[in-house]
C-alpha cells in the first residue's frame, strides 16, 4: 500500500498560519494534483510531504507509516523540481545514478536502472552528456529519469513544466501521462496552471489562501465548483458571475430585472452571485432568449468565438461555435438551460 | 541573505568551524588582547616588574618626538605611495584599454610584479641605488651629476622606499582600474564623441568621474598596503634610517619591541595600529557597500 | 576607441611599452647580475648585458649560499620556502571552506557569534600583533618549525567570505535535490558543493600561494636557525652588514630563484589569478 494521506496539516511561520488545516487521502497509484494561484501554499503543502518543510500540525502517512519525523530521504519519496535541480558536473547518468549510489546499490543493479530508464524518456543517447549541454526538456526528462530510477512510493512533482516553452509544455504533458500509465506510481503534482490540473489529474485539490477549497475529480469540480473561487479559476475562460438578490418567492433577481428560478433551499442567505460557464450561453432568436448582452468584442479562436459583451453593469463572455460573428454594437440575445446555474453566497463564496 | 536549505545536525557545525575559531582565538583575539593589555602597564625588559599604568603609555607616545616624526614619515610615504602609483597605473590602464593588438600580452607583462615579495623588491632597489656599485646612482652621478647617498641623506632613502613600494604596487592597481574602464559602457562614450567630445574631454567628463569608486577603493586599499604591507622593503632597503628617516610605524612597533625591548610603548603603538586598521577597514566596506549600488 | 587616430595609438603603444620596460628594469638588472663575477658586479658601471657565471653562481648558491652573509644552501631554504607556501595556501583553503559551510548550510546557536568572530580576523594583520603573537608562538615551543610558521597566518576572513558568497549563491533546489537522493551533508559538500567550487579554489590557491611564499616579518621573528629560513628572508641575511663585503651576484642569483616560483604562477595561472584578486577584495 503506497496512498499518501493528509490529516489536519497545518503550517505556520511564527504567528502566521499559511495552511489551514487539509485533509486528503490519496489512493495507491493515484495522480493528484494541487493547483491554485501563487502564494494559495501549494508548494508549501508539497514540501511538506517531501520532508523538506516541518509541519506545524497534523499527520502526513506515507504507504501507511507516519513520516512527520522522517527525514526525506528515509520517505521513500523522489522529487522533480521546476529549476530540475541537475547537478551542474555530473553527466546523465551521474545525475540519475547519484541517489542510487549512495543508497549504496550493486553497480549493476544502477546500471540496470539507469539505461531503462533512459529508453522510457529517450534519453540514450545523451547519457554521457553534461546538463548545460542538454535543452530545457532534456533537463527535465533527466530530472525525471533520476525520480523513476529510484522506484519509490511516492513522485513529488514541483510545478516541472513551468519553465518551458508552450509547445514543449503540452508534448511533456502527455508524455507525464503515459508516463504514470506505464508506471502507476502515486504522484501528486503541484501547479498553477488549470490546464494542467485538468489534463492530468485523477482528483484535484484546489486551494487558495492555504484552504484546500475542494478535492474531487477534474469534471466534478468543474461542473459543479464548491465555491466562487473554484468557479472562477477552473475553466477558460473564467465562469460569469453576477450578483443577485433573493426575491420571496424562492426566485432570485438579477441587477436588470432577470429573474431565475433557484429550485433549491438557501436558508437564509440574502445576497447571491449566480453563475454561468461561457460554453452554457447558447445564441437564440429574440423570442426565446432570456437576456441580451451589448457586443463589446469578439476573439476568434478558430474553432470557437469568443464574445465578450456587457449585461448592465456586468462584462459577461459566451462561447460561440464556429462561423457565428455577431457585430460589435449589436444585442446578441441568449439563453442558457437552467441546470447549468450555479448559485454562490456572496459573503462567504460557499456553493448554494 | 540566508539559505532556505537547512541540514540538521547537532554537533557538525561545530566541528566545522571548529579549526578556524582556535587558530582565531589563539593567534588572533588572545595576543590582541594581549597588546591591549599590555599597553596599560610600564614593565622593564624581563618582566619582573610590572606596573599598571593605566593611559600613561598613550600620553608618552603622543608626547615623544620620535613617534610622532614616525607618524608624519609614515603618512608622507604613504601619500607618495598612494599618489605615483596610482598616477601611473591610471595611465598604463587607460593606454592598454584603448591598444586593440597586444593587449593581453601587456596585461600579463604589466601584472607580473605582483608575485614578487616585497623584500625583494626592497633587495632590488637597494641594489639598483646602491651609492658604491648601484647602476642607477651611478647614471645619476655621470649623467646628471647629482650624488646619490641615501645611506646619508633621509629624503633620498625615503624616496627609495617609494619607488620600491610603488613599483610593486603598480601592477595590481594597473588590474583593479583596467577592469573598471572595461566595465564603463561604450555607448556612452560613444555618444559623448558624436556630441563633438574629443577623447580629452571624454576622459575628464566621463571615463573619470565613472572611475572614481574604483580610484577611491583603490586609495583605501593603497593606504592600507603602505601602513601595513611594507614592513619587509624598509627592512630590506633601509632598516629604518639613516636616523629614522624611514621608520615608518610599522617598522617603529618592531624595533621598540624587538630590539629596544620596550613592551609597553610597544604594545601601546600596535594598539594606535589596530585602531587605524579598524579605521581603514570600516571606510572600505562602508564604501564597498556603496559601490555596490553603481 | 571611437576615432581612428593613429598617432595616439602609437603614443599608447609607446607609453604601454615604455611601462613595461620599467617595471622589468629591475629584474633584468637583478638577472644580469646573477651572471656575473664578483668583480664585474662591484665594478661601476655593472655591464648592462648578462656574462657567462649563470650556471656557477646558481650551483654556488644552491649548494651553500653565500661565505661572508648566510651560509645557508638556497635548496634548502627554497624546500622551505615551497612548504611554507603550500601549507597555507592548502590549510587556508581548507579552514575557510570548512568554516563557509557551516555558517551557510546549517542554523546552530553562536552562528553569528562565530561569523563575527572571523570578521574580526580582518582587521588584525599580523604587523598590528607582532610581539604578543610572537609570545604565544615561543611559549606553545613552536619556534623553528613548520607550524610556528604557519599557523598564525593560517586562519583568513577573506577566504572564508569568499567561500560563503559563494555559497549564497548556489541554488537551494540542488541541495534539496541532493537531501531527497539521501545525501547528508558531508556527502552534500564532498559530492556537489566542492567540485562546483572548483575554480574559486583555484583562484585562492594562486593568491594564497603568493601570500605564504613572500612572508617576511613573521618568519623573520619565528626562525633563528639557518636550517628553517625561508628563501625570501635568507636573501636579507646575505647581505652582510659591516665591514664584510656582501657577495652581491650570490645575492641576486638566490633573488632570482626566490623570485621565479611566484611568478611563474602568476603567469601560468593568470585567469585564475585575477579572478582570484577581484574576488577577494569584494
Amino acid at each position: 500500500m503506497s496512498g499518501v494521506e493528509l490529516r489536519g496539516v497545518r503550517k505556520s511561520y511564527g504567528e502566521l498560519e499559511v495552511i489551514h488545516g487539509v485533509d486528503v487521502a490519496v489512493a495507491d497509484g493515484e495522480f493528484v494534483v494541487i493547483v491554485g494561484p501563487s502564494g494559495c501554499g501549494k508548494s508549501t503543502l508539497l514540501r511538506m510531504v517531501a520532508g523538506l518543510e516541518s509541519i506545524s500540525a497534523g499527520e502526513i502517512e506515507i504507504g501507511g507509516r507516519v513520516v512527520n519525523e522522517l527525514e526525506p530521504k528515509d520517505r521513500d519519496i523522489a522529487m522533480v523540481f521546476q529549476n530540475y535541480a541537475l547537478y551542474p558536473h555530473m553527466s546523465v547518468f551521474g545525475n540519475m545514478a547519484y541517489g542510487l549510489k549512495i543508497r549504496g546499490l550493486a553497480p549493476a543493479l544502477i546500471q540496470e536502472r539507469v539505461t531503462r530508464a533512459a529508453e522510457i524518456l529517450e534519453l540514450t543517447p545523451l547519457l554521457a552528456r553534461r546538463p548545460r549541454e542538454l535543452s530545457g526538456g532534456q533537463r527535465q526528462r533527466v530530472a525525471m529519469g533520476r525520480a523513476i530510477v529510484r522506484e519509490p512510493a511516492l513522485f513529488l512533482f514541483d510545478e516541472p513544466l513551468s519553465n518551458l516553452d508552450a509547445k514543449l509544455r503540452v508534448q511533456m504533458r502527455l508524455e507525464i501521462q503515459k508516463l504514470h500509465h506505464r508506471l502507476a506510481t502515486t504522484s501528486l503534482y503541484v501547479t498553477h496552471d488549470q490546464v494542467e490540473a485538468m489534463t492530468l489529474a485523477q482528483r484535484m485539490i484546489v486551494m487558495n489562501q492555504g484552504h484546500a477549497e475542494q478535492i474531487g475529480a477534474p469534471m466534478a469540480v468543474y461542473d459543479a465548483p464548491a465555491s466562487l473561487f473554484v468557479a472562477g479559476f477552473i475553466g477558460s475562460p473564467a465562469m460569469n458571475c453576477l450578483p443577485a438578490s433573493v426575491a420571496g418567492d424562492g426566485r432570485a433577481v438579477l441587477e436588470g430585472g432577470l429573474t431565475l428560478p433557484l429550485g433549491r433551499d438557501i436558508g437564509k442567505t440574502a445576497a447571491l452571485t449566480v453563475g454561468i460557464r461561457p460554453e452554457h450561453l447558447l445564441p437564440c432568436s429574440d423570442g426565446d432568449a432570456a437576456f441580451s448582452i451589448e457586443v463589446e468584442a469578439l476573439e476568434e479562436l478558430g474553432a470557437d468565438v469568443l464574445v465578450h459583451g456587457r449585461y448592465g453593469r456586468h462584462s459577461v463572455v459566451a462561447r460561440l461555435p464556429h462561423g457565428q460573428h455577431p457585430a460589435v454594437g449589436t444585442r446578441l440575445p441568449l439563453r442558457f438551460a437552467p441546470d447549468k446555474l450555479h448559485f454562490f453566497e456572496s459573503a462567504s463564496g460557499r456553493r448554494l | 541573505m540566508e539559505k532556505r536549505v537547512r541540514f540538521r545536525s547537532r554537533w557538525l557545525p561545530y566541528l566545522l568551524v571548529a579549526p578556524q575559531i582556535a587558530v582565531t582565538l589563539l593567534f588572533f583575539i588572545w595576543p590582541a588582547g594581549q597588546a591591549l593589555w599590555q599597553s596599560l602597564l610600564m614593565q622593564d625588559a624581563f618582566g619582573t616588574n610590572v606596573q599598571f599604568v593605566g593611559l600613561e603609555n598613550f600620553r608618552d607616545l603622543f608626547r615623544d618626538p620620535l613617534y610622532l616624526h614616525s607618524l608624519q614619515v609614515t603618512l608622507l610615504f604613504s601619500a607618495l605611495v598612494a599618489v605615483l602609483g596610482l598616477g601611473i597605473a591610471l595611465v598604463l590602464a587607460v593606454m592598454a584599454d584603448r591598444v586593440r593588438i597586444g593587449a593581453g600580452l601587456y596585461k600579463t607583462l604589466l601584472i607580473w610584479p605582483y608575485a614578487v615579495a616585497p623584500a625583494l623588491a626592497g633587495v632590488l632597489w637597494l641594489f639598483m641605488f646602491n651609492p658604491d656599485i648601484g647602476i642607477v646612482a651611478y647614471a645619476l652621478q655621470h649623467g646628471f651629476g647629482y650624488h646619490w647617498d641615501h645611506l646619508l641623506n633621509g629624503g633620498q632613502a625615503l624616496l627609495l622606499i617609494v619607488f620600491a613600494a610603488v613599483w610593486k604596487q603598480v601592477s595590481y592597481n594597473f588590474l583593479f582600474f583596467l577592469a573598471g574602464l572595461q566595465s564603463i559602457p561604450k555607448s556612452l562614450l560613444e555618444a559623448a564623441a558624436i556630441d563633438g567630445a574629443g577623447p580629452v574631454r571624454r576622459f575628464f567628463g566621463i571615463t573619470l568621474p565613472l572611475l572614481s569608486p574604483t580610484l577611491f577603493f583603490l586609495l583605501v586599499v593603497n593606504m592600507v598596503y603602505a601602513f601595513f604591507d611594507t614592513f619587509a622593503i624598509v627592512d630590506a632597503a633601509t632598516q629604518g634610517g639613516p636616523s629614522q628617516a624611514t621608520e615608518t610605524l610599522v617598522y617603529k612597533v618592531f624595533e621598540d619591541g624587538f630590539r629596544g625591548l620596550d613592551l609597553g610603548g610597544s604594545a601601546a603603538q600596535s594598539v594606535v595600529l589596530m585602531a587605524l586598521v579598524i579605521a581603514l577597514t570600516v571606510l572600505q566596506f562602508k564604501y564597498v557597500e556603496r559601490r555596490v549600488q553603481y | 576607441m571611437v576615432e581612428k587616430r593613429p598617432w595616439l595609438d602609437l603614443f599608447c603603444h609607446a607609453t604601454l611599452i615604455a611601462g613595461v620596460v620599467a617595471l622589468a628594469f629591475p629584474v633584468w638588472l637583478t638577472f644580469v647580475a646573477s651572471t656575473l663575477t664578483a668583480q664585474q658586479v662591484l665594478s661601476v658601471p655593472m655591464p648592462l648585458l648578462p656574462g657567462g657565471h649563470l650556471l656557477e653562481n646558481y650551483a654556488a648558491v644552491l649548494a651553500h649560499g653565500s661565505a661572508n652573509g648566510s651560509a645557508a644552501p638556497v635548496w634548502r631554504m627554497m624546500a622551505n620556502s615551497l612548504v611554507m607556501a603550500l601549507i597555507i595556501a592548502v590549510g587556508k583553503i581548507a579552514i575557510s571552506i570548512a568554516s563557509a559551510f557551516a555558517i551557510v548550510y546549517f542554523r546552530f546557536p553562536l552562528r553569528n557569534f562565530f561569523f563575527w568572530l572571523i570578521f574580526v580576523t580582518l582587521m588584525l594583520p599580523v604587523e598590528v600583533r607582532i610581539m604578543p603573537t610572537y609570545k604565544v608562538v615561543a611559549d606553545l615551543g613552536l619556534l623553528d618549525s613548520y607550524a610556528g610558521l604557519t599557523l598564525p597566518l593560517i586562519a583568513s576572513a577573506t577566504a572564508t567570505f569568499l567561500f560563503r558568497q559563494f555559497f549564497l549563491t548556489v541554488p537551494d533546489e540542488l541541495a534539496e535535490a541532493a537531501r531527497i537522493d539521501g545525501a547528508g551533508p558531508l556527502r552534500f559538500f564532498f559530492d556537489i558543493l566542492l567540485p562546483l567550487s572548483a575554480t574559486n579554489i583555484a583562484a585562492l590557491f594562486v593568491i594564497l600561494f603568493i601570500y605564504g611564499w613572500n612572508q617576511y616579518l613573521w618568519p623573520l621573528l619565528v626562525t633563528t636557525q639557518e636550517s628553517m629560513y625561508t628563501a625570501v628572508i635568507g636573501i636579507k641575511r646575505m647581505i652582510a652588514g659591516g665591514d664584510a663585503a656582501t657577495e652581491w651576484q650570490l645575492v641576486m642569483a638566490t633573488a632570482m630563484l626566490a623570485m621565479l616560483p611566484p611568478v611563474l604562477v602568476v603567469v601560468a595561472m593568470q585567469r585564475w589569478f585575477v579572478k582570484g584578486l577581484v574576488e577577494t577584495e569584494k
